[in-house]
C-alpha cells in the first residue's frame, strides 16, 4: 500500500494559490473539499483537479452579528455556495451585510468567488467573496 | 494464589442469519511521522485506505456498504469527535448509517462484532468494520491533522493513566500496570511445577517465533527476526542474545522484548450477509463463515481478571458454535505482554494443559510450527495499533484462510480460526471464523 496524502496536499496546494478538487473517473461527479471517493456513485477512482473558484451562493442566513461572529472575516453571512464544478457547501460569504442582506436575498443565486485566507496559525482556508 | 472467576455466565442467541467476510484490508504498521512517505498522513485517510483496500479486495465499491463501524481509541490527543462521520465521505458512503466505538484496545474487535451482528440482525446486508489509531503523532494545536507533531506512549498513557488514580473505581493495576499481566505465571507454575528459569526460555522462545514470523510478513514494523538482529550484535546464538543485557528483565518474568512495540496504522474488514454475499462478490475467493463471537469485560482491579474473560467469552462463542479447541487450527491473541499467551491456549484448549511453555520454548507456535500463533508476529513485533489490532488479526486470519498469505502462509491452510481481542480497562472478545465448503 503506497500512501495517499490528500490532505497536505490540498492544504500545500492553498499556499501556492491552488484550490484543489477530485472528480469521479467512473461519473464525472466532483468532489470538495478533496476525498479518495466519489459520492455520487460510491466509486473510488477521483483524480485531481483544479478548481475554478467560481461559485454561487444558493441561499444565505441573516449576519449574525460581532456576538457570533468572526471578527477577522467580518461582514460576512453563512450560507449554502454552489461550486461551478458541481459540489455545494455550507460556508462564509464576506460582503453580506445587515444593510444589503434584504437586497441581495433578492437577486439569488449570487455570483461569488473562492478567496484564499490565511489563518493566524499559520495554513490557509478558503471562503467565499461577493464576485464584484 | 488462589483463582477467583467472579464473572456471570451469559447465555447467547443464534444469528438470525449466516454472517460471512466479503473482504480484508489493512496499511503497513510502522511510525508515520518517521516515515519520510507517510509523513502527514491523517487518520482518516489512513483509515480510508484501508477501507478501500479491503473493498477491492471483495470486488465492491461504497455504494455496496450500507454501514460504518468505526474504531478509534486515542480521539482525545487527535482532537475529534465523531471521526465516523468524517470517514463516510472518504469511502463514497456520505450519509449512510456510522458510528464510532471505544474501549481501549477492545476497540476493534467490538466494531467487528458490531457490525456481524448489525448484519446477523438483519438491518442491514453489508457492515465496513474500520479501526485506525496515530498515536504516535497529533495534530498541532488549532491546525488539520496533516500537520503533526511526535508523541511519546509514555506522554499519550498520561492521558489514559489518570483514571488510574482513582484506585477504587478505575482499572486499578496496582503499581505500574504491568505486574498484574504475570499474575497467571505464577499460578502455572505451582501447578505444573515449572521453574522460572522454564518459564524465561518459554517467553523468549515464543518472541523468537514471533519474530520470525513478522520478518517474512511485509506490513509489519520488525523487519528482521532476532536470530538476525542477534547476529548483528555479534550473537551467533539467539538464546544468549535474548538473555543478554540487549533484553533484560523489566518484571519478574517479562523482558523488555516482551512488551509492546506501539505502531500507527489501520485495519478494515467487510462482512455481509452469506446469501447476499454470494450475489455481490466478484471474486471466487473462499467465503469465511463468522461462527459466532463471546464477550466479557472485568475492571483490572479484580484478580485473574485476564483469564476470567478469556474463560467466559470462549465459553460463551463454544457453547454457540459447538467447536472445541481441538477443531482450532490457527489461533491469534492480543498479549500486550508474552506471558498473557499462557492462560489463552490452555484457556481455550489450543495446547495442552501443563504444555504451554515446552511448546514455546520448542517454536511450535511460529508460522511454520504446527500449532501456529499471531501469524506476522503479534504486539511484540508485527506492533501495536490500539484502534486497528482486533481487525488487523481477523484481517490476517482471512488471508491465511483463504490461503493467499504469501510468504507468511502457514503450512497447513487453516479451516478454523480463534481470534481474541483484548484491551484495557479491561475488555475481551473471542471470535470464531471458518472456511466455508464450495457449493
Amino acid at each position: 500500500m503506497k500512501p495517499d496524502l490528500t490532505v497536505k496536499k490540498y492544504y500545500d496546494a492553498l499556499e501556492n494559490g491552488d484550490i484543489l478538487g477530485r472528480k469521479c473517473s467512473d461519473c464525472g461527479n466532483v468532489e470538495w473539499p478533496p476525498v479518495y471517493s466519489c459520492n455520487e456513485c460510491g466509486g473510488h477512482h477521483t483524480e485531481w483537479i483544479e478548481m475554478s473558484g467560481e461559485a454561487e451562493v444558493t441561499e444565505f442566513l441573516p449576519p449574525a452579528g460581532a456576538l457570533n461572529q468572526v471578527k477577522e472575516f467580518m461582514p460576512y453571512a453563512v450560507g449554502y455556495v454552489r461550486l461551478k464544478e458541481g459540489p455545494v457547501v455550507n460556508n462564509i460569504i464576506q460582503g453580506i451585510t445587515k444593510e444589503n442582506a434584504e437586497e441581495l436575498r433578492k437577486q439569488l443565486p449570487l455570483p461569488v468567488k473562492a478567496k484564499i485566507v490565511k489563518m493566524e496559525e499559520g495554513y490557509s482556508r478558503v471562503l467565499f467573496t461577493i464576485d464584484e | 494464589m488462589g483463582n477467583y472467576y467472579n464473572t456471570f455466565q451469559t447465555k447467547t442467541g443464534d444469528y438470525a442469519r449466516s454472517v460471512s467476510i466479503i473482504g480484508v484490508g489493512n496499511s503497513p504498521y510502522m511510525i508515520t511521522h518517521k516515515d519520510p512517505e507517510w509523513n502527514g498522513i491523517t487518520e482518516v485517510e489512513l483509515f480510508a485506505q484501508s477501507a478501500i483496500a479491503a473493498m477491492d479486495d471483495a470486488g465492491i465499491t461504497g455504494k455496496d456498504i450500507d454501514a460504518l463501524t468505526y474504531s478509534q481509541l486515542f480521539t482525545e490527543t487527535s482532537a475529534v469527535i465523531d471521526p465516523n462521520v468524517f470517514a463516510l465521505d472518504w469511502l463514497g458512503m456520505r450519509g449512510k448509517a456510522s458510528w464510532h466505538v471505544e474501549s481501549a484496545c477492545t476497540s476493534p474487535g467490538i466494531a467487528f462484532d458490531n457490525a456481524v451482528m448489525a448484519v446477523a440482525s438483519g438491518k442491514y446486508d453489508v457492515v465496513l468494520a474500520g479501526g485506525v489509531d496515530i498515536a504516535q503523532s497529533k495534530p498541532r494545536d488549532n491546525m488539520p491533522a496533516c500537520f503533526r507533531e511526535p508523541q511519546e506512549a509514555a506522554q499519550l498513557h498520561k492521558i489514559a493513566a489518570k483514571q488510574w488514580q482513582d484506585t477504587a473505581y478505575t482499572r486499578y493495576g496496582t503499581d505500574n500496570g504491568v505486574i498484574m499481566f504475570e499474575d497467571y505465571v505464577y499460578q502455572y507454575m505451582d501447578k505444573y511445577g515449572v521453574t522460572a528459569e522454564e518459564m524465561d526460555d518459554a517467553f523468549i522462545g515464543l518472541t523468537i517465533s514471533e519474530s520470525r514470523s513478522a520478518a517474512v510478513h511485509p506490513d509489519a514494523t520488525m523487519k528482521e527476526s532476532y536470530i538476525d538482529i542477534a547476529k548483528k550484535a555479534g550473537f551467533d546464538d539467539v538464546w544468549d542474545y535474548m538473555r543478554s543485557f540487549h533484553n533484560p528483565k523489566i518484571t519478574n518474568h517479562v523482558r523488555a522484548n516482551e512488551g509492546i512495540k506501539y505502531a500507527d496504522g489501520s485495519a478494515c474488514v467487510i462482512v455481509a450477509a452469506t446469501d447476499v454475499a454470494e450475489k455481490l462478490c466478484k471474486n471466487d475467493k473462499p467465503m469465511i463463515k463468522v461462527l459466532g463471537t463471546g464477550a466479557s469485560f472485568i475492571d483490572h482491579i479484580h484478580p485473574d481478571n485476564l483469564t476470567a474473560m478469556t474463560r467466559e467469552a470462549t465459553r460463551q462463542l463454544y457453547e454457540r458454535t459447538g467447536l472445541t479447541g481441538d477443531d482450532i487450527d490457527l489461533l491469534y491473541t492480543q498479549n500486550y505482554m508474552a506471558p498473557d499467551a499462557l492462560h489463552v491456549v490452555e484457556e481455550v484448549g489450543y495446547i495442552p494443559k501443563g504444555k504451554a511453555h515446552e511448546y514455546f520454548k520448542d517454536g511450535r507456535t511460529a508460522y511454520d510450527g504446527d500449532k501456529p500463533m499471531n501469524t506476522g508476529g503479534g504486539i511484540q513485533c508485527f506492533g501495536h495499533c490500539y484502534g486497528a489490532g482486533g481487525l488487523l488479526m481477523v484481517a490476517e486470519a482471512t488471508r491465511q484462510m483463504r490461503g493467499e498469505a504469501g510468504t507468511a502462509q502457514v503450512k497447513k491452510v487453516p479451516k478454523t480460526t480463534l481470534i481474541r481481542s483484548q484491551g484495557g480497562s479491561q475488555g475481551t472478545i473471542m471470535i470464531g471464523l471458518q472456511t466455508m465448503d464450495k457449493q
